[in-house]
């Protein structure tokens, strides 16, 4: 709630801020202090922090208007669009008036399927390879809005949109910006459910790799070779290794369409579902 | 002493946001991989020793700053504790960028050095 309300301070201190830049700014922000936050916990060896230890951790961010700042004297004048100056075009009018008959079909919608929808949202069994009862991989992100609602923030980068419900939910949908469909779905720390084997966050490396039919194959790669999963896919297990540490583990099963990535406690952390191949 | 106080401020706040710039373009420099923030404000932390205080937030503006400039590319990727992680490298433009800052700086503290000196500023 700490962290809520000060991502919020900082957005309303960021009003003339175009909409895009704003939420990409929470998001840089909200990952900073995530990864304080866990690096923090490892360190103390606890598995939360008090609300004094947060308030330090924010303190040392900075001011709300103080980091506001510093980002509009660093944006360049073209990236700060100022409220009002927007001219409405006769396209962002039609486009408006379909969007809003789209929203009044949705409710509609909703309204007549609420009683299946509320029992499918109580489902919360991880499926491989798909997703959720209610929202899979192949779905869009209206069909991710039905569901969940609006969306704590959204990133626009080059290939993917990052649609996150990360506080509330615990949960990340990545969308392909070509083909507007859900393409992974991530499940993290504040996701209460679990595979039908009962593997979820805070499950050990051990039990996923016996759930999984054991690893085919360990392998000590980078960052790079880890993130993009270069060193083979088929129950591959990553050692990731950065500037000669160990950082993290990751276990690919893309046949079933599921990779886990843990901590150095072999803990798993994030949970992600993808189309298998 | 307010003024004082303010002018101190405003001083170390431009002085900083420049030298900062050039020390966040070395430190990507010399990272092997791409960086994500948290780990270069780690490292920010531990070339300056403490010496150089700041809200790790006004580093955020700075990245940005330099990636408008075309001197950083940045990605999302995936992380261990979940969220998206925005890597950072540096462009050759960056590298360019890097070397010019670096002469500068020196250029700039033999300036004042020398200014400093023929006023008698010890």
């Amino acid at each position: 709630m700490l962290i809520k309300n000060y991502l919020k301070s900082i957005e309303k201190e960021l009003i003339d801020i175009d909409e895009k830049i704003k939420k990409s700014i929470i998001q840089e922000i909200s990952e900073h202090l995530d990864e304080k936050i866990e690096d923090v916990k490892k360190s103390k060896k606890v598995s939360e922090l008090s609300p004094k230890r947060l308030r330090k951790i924010l303190e040392e961010f900075g001011e709300p208007q103080e980091i506001a700042g510093e980002y509009r004297r660093q944006l360049s004048e073209e990236l700060i669009a100022v409220r009002g100056t927007k001219k409405s075009s006769k396209k962002q009018v039609i486009a408006s008036i379909i969007a809003l008959c789209v929203v009044l079909t949705l409710i509609l919608v909703i309204f007549t399927v609420v009683d299946i929808n509320d029992e499918k949202k109580d489902d919360k069994t991880i499926i491989p390879g798909k997703g959720l009862e209610v929202i899979q991989v192949g779905d869009d992100l209206d069909e991710v809005k039905d569901v969940f609602g609006e969306p704590e923030y959204i990133v626009d980068s080059n290939e993917l949109i990052w649609v996150s419900y990360r506080y509330e939910k615990g949960i990340d949908f990545l969308i392909s910006n070509t083909t507007d469909k859900i393409v992974e779905i991530r499940f993290n720390s504040g996701f209460n459910g679990a595979l039908a084997n009962e593997i979820s966050i805070g499950s050990i490396l051990d039990d996923v790799l016996n759930e999984s039919g054991g690893a085919k194959n360990t392998v000590q790669a980078n960052l790079t070779e880890t993130t993009n999963v270069l060193l083979g896919s088929d129950r591959v297990l990553y050692e990731q290794i950065y500037k000669g540490n160990l950082t993290a583990y990751k276990f690919v099963d893309a046949k079933k369409g599921i990779l886990y990535w843990f901590d150095l406690d072999k803990t798993v952390t994030q949970i992600v579902v993808f189309r298998p191949y | 002493m307010k003024n004082i106080e303010k002018f101190k401020n405003k001083l170390q706040r431009e002085m900083k946001s420049g030298f900062i710039a050039l020390l966040l373009l070395y430190l990507i420099n010399d990272s092997n991989e791409p960086i994500y923030g948290y780990r270069i404000i780690q490292g920010l932390n531990k070339a300056t020793k403490g010496n150089l205080k700041f809200r790790e937030g006004t580093v955020y503006p700075i990245l940005r700053y330099l990636q408008s400039q075309n001197f950083l590319t940045s990605f999302l990727g995936e992380s261990p504790n979940g969220a998206p992680r925005k890597y950072y490298e540096i462009t050759d433009f960056g590298k360019v960028a890097l070397h010019e800052g670096l002469q500068s700086w020196q250029l700039l503290r033999n300036e004042l050095d020398s200014i400093f000196k023929s006023m008698g500023v010890k």
